[in-house]
C-alpha cells in the first residue's frame, strides 16, 4: 500500500465510522418515515386500481392493473368537480384577499405613527389566541342575517379577519432599512407609492407566506365550513369528502381515496415547489 | 438671493436639544460642508433640509421659500445616503430612473437622462446589475448618480465617502470637486472628517454638541483657509488639522516691557510687533493665564542664533522626508473639546502634575532618537492665543 | 445621536397639528380593511357570544333573556362532564407525547453529520398540511379490520382483532394517533429552527469537560431551547383545544359520547340540536379556559433563555 493511500484511508475511516455509529438513528428515522409516509401511498395505490378491497394486502402497495376507473366514477357520480373549484376559488380568493389587507396593516404598524398603535395590536395579539369555535355562533348569524350562508364569501370573509398574516407582514417590513424608504420620500414618492414600489417588492418572499398559509388553511379548513355550506354544489372539498363517508354505508374505497388524492393534489404541489414558505411562516412566530 | 437660509433653527427630542440657534446662509452653486464630532447635530441639520426631519423652531427657506412645512418630496432636493440606500430590487437603470418614473417622464426621456448620467459616472457597462452584483465605489457613484439625473435644487450628502476605502476615498474627492464645478449645484455635506471638510468644502461650518457648547451649535462658519488660519475658537483650531494643534494653558509674564509666554520650563519671548492690546490685557489679569495652539510644523529645529529653548526628545518617528517627534512640557493640555461654558479651565486643569506631550513635524532627514537633547524653536508670530475664560480667540495671526 | 435616533425609531415627528391628524388619517387608511374585518368577524363576535351566553333558544325557537340558566344547565349536564372529561383525558396523552415525540425527532435529525436530513424532515412533515378529513380517512383505513396495516402488524406481535372504536379508552387513543401523526412534523420544524439557533461552541466546550450525548442534551440543549419549547406548549394548548375534524371524521362523538371534544359539544349543540344560547355560554367558557391556560403558561414558563 502507498503511502498516499494510506493516509486517504486513515482520512476517510473517522467519516465512516461516524456513519456507521449513527445507523440506529438511521434506522429509527427510516421507520419513522414510512410510517408516516405508507398512507398516502397506499392512498394513490388504492385510488389507482379496480376497488375490490378484500382483495389485496396492505403490502400490495404497486397495482398492477393501474386505472382511472375510480376517478371517473368520481368525476360523474359525485359533484367533486363543482367541490374542487368551489375550494379553488375560495382558498384562491381568500389568499389574495389577505394578502393586500394584511399587508397594507403590515406595513401601518411597521412604520406609520397613530393614535391606538399599542392597543390596537395588543387586541390583535389576543385575538390570536382564540379559538375559532368560540365564535362561531354569532358568525353564523350575521352571515345568515346578511344572506351569505350557502355562499363562497361565507367561507371568505370571516377568514380575513384572522391576525396572523399581519404579524408576518409586520416583521418582514420592520427588517427594511429607513434609508431606503427615505431615499424613496426624496425621489418623489408619497406614502401609498413607498409601499407598492419599494416596500412590497423587497418583502415578496412574506407575502407569499401569506399567501400559500392562507391557501393551505382554507383548503384543509372542516368546522366552519361544515356549518356555512350545507348546499351540496357549494360545498368545499373537505366538507364533500366527509359526506361521502356518511352516505355510504358499506364502503367505497377506491372512490374515496380517488377524492382524497384529489384533495391532496394542490397540497402536494404546494409541498413540492414551495416548501420553504410554509416552514418560514410556522417558525417566524416562534423566534421573536 | 441665497440658496438655503436657516435662521435660528433648533430641534429637540423628548426634552434633549440637539440643534440650537443655527444660522446658516448658503449661496448658490456653494459646496458646503458641515463637520463635526459625532452628537454634534451635523446629520440632524442635514435631515432637515432633506425634509426627513420636522424643525422645532425657526426657519428654514430653500430658494427663497419658508419650507418648514414643505414635504420632502416637493422640495426638489437629492440626497446621497451614507448607506447608499438603493433599491435592492431594482437594476442600476431603474435605480437612477425612480425618481423621473415616479415624476411620470416618458419611458424615452428617462432613458436618455439615465444614460446621459450613467456616462458621465462611467456606469454604462453596469445599468442591467442589481446592487448586490456592485463593488462600494460602484454602488457610491449609483446613488450620485440618482442624484443628479433629477437636476435638483440642492444637493445634500451625508457621509458619503465613510464607507470606502481610504484610496478610493482620496479618488472619491477629487470626483466630487469635478463633479461640484461642472454642475454648480449648491451641496451640503456632511462629514465627520477635517481632512474631507477642508479639501472639498468652498465653505465649511465646524459643529459641536449642542450640551457641551453652550448657545449654538455652530461655532464658524468660513472658507478652509480662514478656519485653518484664524479659528474662532479653542474647538475650531483643535477640531481642524492634522496632526491636530498642541493646545495647552500657558502664562503670559511681562518681564521688563516685554512679554513672554511660560510654560513650565520653556519660556518663549514674544515679539515687540505682536504685543496686541488684547494679549497685554490678558498678561495684566491676576495670574496671567491663557491658552496658546501652536500647531506640530510650526515648532522647528531652531537655527543657531535664534530665539530657542533645550529639551528632551521622548519618542520620534521618521517619516521619510520629515519626522515627527514628541517632547514635553510643565503645563496642562488644554482638551480641543474642553467645555469653556460650563468648567473653568484653573480648578479643571490645574493641580496634579501635569506633564503635556506636545508634538512637532520637523522637516529634512534628521538623525535624531529618544532621549536625544535637541533645541527647538517656535516661531512666535504662528502662535494662537485664546481666552482662558472663554476659550475665544484672541486678536491671533 | 442615541436620543436622536431612538426617537427616530420611535417615529415620533411632530409635524403640527394638522400634519398629526393627516399621517393619522393616512395610517388609518392602510389599516380600514383588516380593522373592518377584525370588528365584523372578530371582535363584534366574540362579545356578541358572551351576550348570547344569558340567552336561551336558538334559530327556530327565538331568543329569551334567562341570567345564568345555560351556565347552570352546563354545570348538571352529564354529557358537559363526559366533555370535559374527555378534553383533560385527551390533553394529559396529546400534549406530552406530541411535543416529546416531535422534539426526539428534532434532535436526532440535527445531528450534523446525518445525510439525507432535509428527505427525512419533509417526510415528517408532509402530514401536517393536509386536511384533517384525508388523514382521518386513511387512519380508519389504517385500522379497518383484517386488512388495516395496524392490525396487520399487531397480529405479528399476536395481538388479535382489537377493537379500535368500541371503548371508550380505545377511541380516544385513536384521535390521539391521528393527532400525533398529524402533529409530530409540525412541531419538530419548529424544534429544529430552534436547535439551529444554538451555538456550536456550547456543545463544542461541553465535550471538552467531557460530557455525554445526553448530559449535553439535559444541560445545553433543554436549557437553551427553552423559549421554543414554551411557543409549542402554548401552541399545543391553543391547537388542541380546537379539537374538532377528527371527532367528526373517525368517532362522531362515540362511543356513548366518550369521545366529544368541546368544540363537537358546541357544534352539535348549535347546529343539530338549535341550542345556540347554551352553546355560546359553553363558546364563553372555552375562551376563558384558553386564556386563563395560556395566561399561566406565559406567566409560569420563563421565554427567555
Amino acid at each position: 500500500m502507498t503511502s498516499a493511500s494510506r493516509t486517504l484511508l486513515l482520512r476517510h475511516r473517522p467519516a465512516l465510522n461516524r456513519q456507521v455509529s449513527r445507523l440506529p438513528i438511521y434506522i429509527g428515522v427510516t421507520i419513522i418515515a414510512v410510517l408516516v409516509l405508507y398512507p398516502f401511498v397506499f392512498m394513490l395505490s388504492t385510488a389507482l386500481r379496480e376497488s375490490t378491497i378484500l382483495r389485496f394486502s396492505p403490502w400490495d402497495l404497486v397495482p398492477s392493473d393501474v386505472t382511472l376507473a375510480n376517478f371517473h366514477r368520481l368525476f360523474s357520480d359525485t359533484s367533486m368537480l363543482n367541490w374542487l373549484g368551489n375550494s379553488m376559488f375560495v382558498a384562491t380568493t381568500t389568499a389574495l384577499l389577505k394578502v393586500g389587507i394584511d399587508s397594507l396593516a403590515g406595513y401601518a404598524f411597521a412604520r406609520l405613527q397613530f393614535k391606538f398603535k399599542e392597543l390596537i395590536f395588543l387586541l390583535l395579539i389576543a385575538a390570536m389566541m382564540v379559538p375559532p369555535a368560540v365564535t362561531i355562533v354569532p358568525r353564523f348569524l350575521l352571515l345568515r342575517d346578511i344572506g351569505l350562508i350557502n355562499t363562497p364569501w361565507a367561507l371568505i370573509l370571516p377568514h380575513l379577519s384572522y391576525p396572523l398574516g399581519v404579524f408576518l407582514m409586520r416583521q418582514a417590513m420592520a427588517t427594511i432599512p429607513y434609508e431606503l424608504e427615505e431615499a424613496a420620500k426624496l425621489d418623489g414618492c408619497s406614502v401609498f407609492t413607498i409601499y407598492w414600489r419599494i416596500v412590497l417588492p423587497l418583502v415578496a418572499p412574506a407575502l407569499a407566506v401569506v399567501v400559500i398559509t392562507t391557501f393551505m388553511y382554507q383548503w384543509v379548513d372542516l368546522l366552519w365550513p361544515v356549518v356555512a355550506i350545507t348546499n351540496d354544489g357549494l360545498k368545499t372539498v373537505t366538507v364533500g369528502i366527509s359526506s361521502m363517508k356518511a352516505e355510504q354505508s358499506r364502503a367505497d374505497w377506491g372512490l374515496i381515496m380517488a377524492a382524497n388524492t384529489c384533495a391532496m393534489i394542490p397540497i402536494g404541489m404546494l409541498f413540492v415547489f414551495c416548501q420553504r414558505y410554509f416552514m418560514t411562516g410556522m417558525t417566524s412566530g416562534s423566534l421573536k | 438671493m441665497s440658496a438655503i437660509d436657516i435662521r435660528g433653527l433648533g430641534k429637540h427630542y423628548a426634552g434633549t436639544d440637539v440643534l440650537r440657534q443655527v444660522d446658516l446662509t448658503i449661496d448658490e452653486g456653494e459646496f458646503i460642508v458641515l463637520v463635526g464630532p459625532s452628537g454634534c447635530g451635523k446629520s440632524t441639520l442635514l435631515r432637515i433640509i432633506a425634509g426627513l426631519e420636522d424643525i422645532s423652531e425657526g426657519e428654514l427657506y430653500i430658494g427663497g421659500l419658508l419650507s418648514n412645512a414643505v414635504k420632502a418630496r416637493a422640495r426638489n432636493v437629492a440626497m446621497v445616503f451614507q448607506s447608499y440606500a438603493l433599491y435592492p430590487h431594482m437594476t442600476v437603470e431603474e435605480n437612477i430612473g425612480f425618481a423621473l418614473k415616479v415624476a411620470g417622464l416618458s419611458k424615452a426621456e428617462r432613458h436618455r437622462r439615465v444614460r446621459d448620467v450613467a456616462r458621465s459616472l462611467g456606469l454604462e457597462n453596469l445599468l442591467q446589475r442589481k446592487p448586490k452584483a456592485l463593488s462600494g465605489g460602484q454602488r457610491q457613484r449609483v446613488a450620485i448618480g440618482r442624484a443628479i439625473v433629477r437636476h435638483p435644487k440642492v444637493f445634500l450628502m451625508d457621509e458619503p465617502l465613510s464607507n470606502l476605502d481610504a484610496k478610493l476615498r482620496v479618488e472619491m474627492r477629487a470626483e466630487m470637486r469635478a463633479l461640484h464645478s461642472r454642475l454648480g449645484v449648491t451641496t451640503v455635506y456632511v462629514t465627520h472628517d477635517q481632512v474631507e471638510a477642508l479639501t472639498l468644502g468652498t465653505r465649511v461650518a465646524v459643529l459641536r454638541p449642542i450640551g457641551e457648547s453652550g448657545n449654538t451649535n455652530v461655532q464658524q462658519f468660513a472658507t478652509p483657509t480662514e478656519l485653518f488660519e484664524r479659528p474662532h475658537n479653542v474647538f475650531v483650531a483643535g477640531f481642524m488639522g492634522s496632526p491636530p494643534m498642541n493646545i495647552l494653558l500657558a502664562r503670559l509674564v511681562r518681564r521688563g516691557g516685554a512679554l513672554e509666554i511660560s510654560m513650565g520650563d520653556i519660556v518663549i519671548a514674544l515679539p515687540q510687533a505682536m504685543q496686541s492690546q488684547a494679549l497685554a490685557d490678558a498678561a495684566g489679569r491676576a495670574d496671567g493665564y491663557i491658552v496658546i495652539g501652536v500647531r506640530p510644523a510650526d515648532i522647528g529645529v531652531a537655527p543657531p542664533g535664534g530665539v530657542a529653548f533645550n529639551t528632551r526628545i521622548t519618542d520620534m518617528e521618521m517619516l521619510g522626508d520629515h519626522s515627527s517627534v514628541s517632547f514635553s512640557a510643565r503645563t496642562p493640555a488644554v482638551p480641543f473639546d474642553f467645555d469653556f461654558t460650563a468648567k473653568d479651565v484653573y480648578t479643571s486643569l490645574l493641580g496634579g502634575s501635569s506633564l503635556t506631550k506636545i508634538s512637532a513635524r520637523l522637516e529634512g532627514r534628521l538623525r535624531l532618537r529618544a532621549n536625544d537633547e535637541v533645541s527647538l524653536a517656535i516661531d512666535p508670530a504662528r502662535i494662537y492665543f485664546f481666552d482662558a475664560q472663554t476659550g475665544l480667540a484672541l486678536g491671533n495671526p | 445621536m442615541n436620543v436622536l435616533s431612538a426617537a427616530r425609531r420611535s417615529g415620533k415627528a411632530h409635524l403640527g397639528l394638522r400634519e398629526a391628524l393627516l399621517s393619522n388619517a393616512v395610517a388609518y387608511l392602510f389599516l380600514a380593511p383588516a380593522l373592518l374585518f377584525f370588528v365584523v368577524f372578530q371582535a363584534g363576535p366574540l362579545i356578541t357570544t358572551i351576550v348570547l351566553s344569558f340567552y336561551e333558544g336558538g334559530i327556530l325557537s327565538g331568543f329569551s333573556y334567562s341570567g345564568f340558566d345555560n351556565y347552570l344547565t352546563l354545570w348538571s349536564d352529564r354529557e358537559f362532564y363526559q366533555t370535559i372529561k374527555f378534553t383533560l383525558l385527551y390533553f394529559v396523552i396529546i400534549v406530552p407525547s406530541v411535543l416529546a415525540v416531535s422534539l426526539a425527532m428534532a434532535v436526532l435529525l440535527n445531528d450534523k453529520f446525518i445525510r439525507g436530513k432535509n428527505f427525512f424532515k419533509a417526510a415528517i412533515f408532509f402530514p401536517s398540511l393536509a386536511p384533517m378529513v384525508t388523514l382521518s380517512t386513511l387512519w380508519l383505513f389504517m385500522i379497518f379490520p383484517n386488512v388495516g396495516l395496524i392490525n396487520m402488524l399487531l397480529a405479528v406481535v399476536n395481538v388479535r382483532e382489537v377493537e379500535w372504536l368500541s371503548s371508550p379508552l380505545m377511541a380516544t387513543l385513536t384521535i390521539v394517533l391521528v393527532e400525533l401523526w398529524r402533529g409530530v412534523g409540525f412541531y419538530m420544524v419548529i424544534f429544529l429552527a430552534g436547535l439551529v439557533a444554538i451555538p456550536e461552541e456550547l456543545y463544542e466546550a461541553a465535550e471538552l469537560d467531557g460530557a455525554g450525548p445526553i448530559r449535553q442534551f439535559w444541560s445545553i440543549t433543554l436549557p437553551q431551547l427553552r423559549p421554543t419549547i414554551t411557543f409549542c406548549l402554548i401552541m399545543a394548548v391553543i391547537f388542541n383545544f380546537q379539537l374538532f375534524d377528527a371527532v367528526y371524521m373517525i368517532t362522531g362523538g362515540g362511543p356513548g359520547g366518550s369521545t366529544e371534544s368541546i368544540a363537537w359539544y358546541i357544534f352539535s349543540n348549535a347546529f343539530k340540536y338549535d341550542q345556540l344560547g347554551l352553546a355560546s355560554a359553553t363558546s364563553t367558557l372555552l375562551l376563558l379556559a384558553v386564556m386563563s391556560i395560556t395566561a399561566v403558561l406565559l406567566k409560569v414558563l420563563p421565554s427567555d433563555r
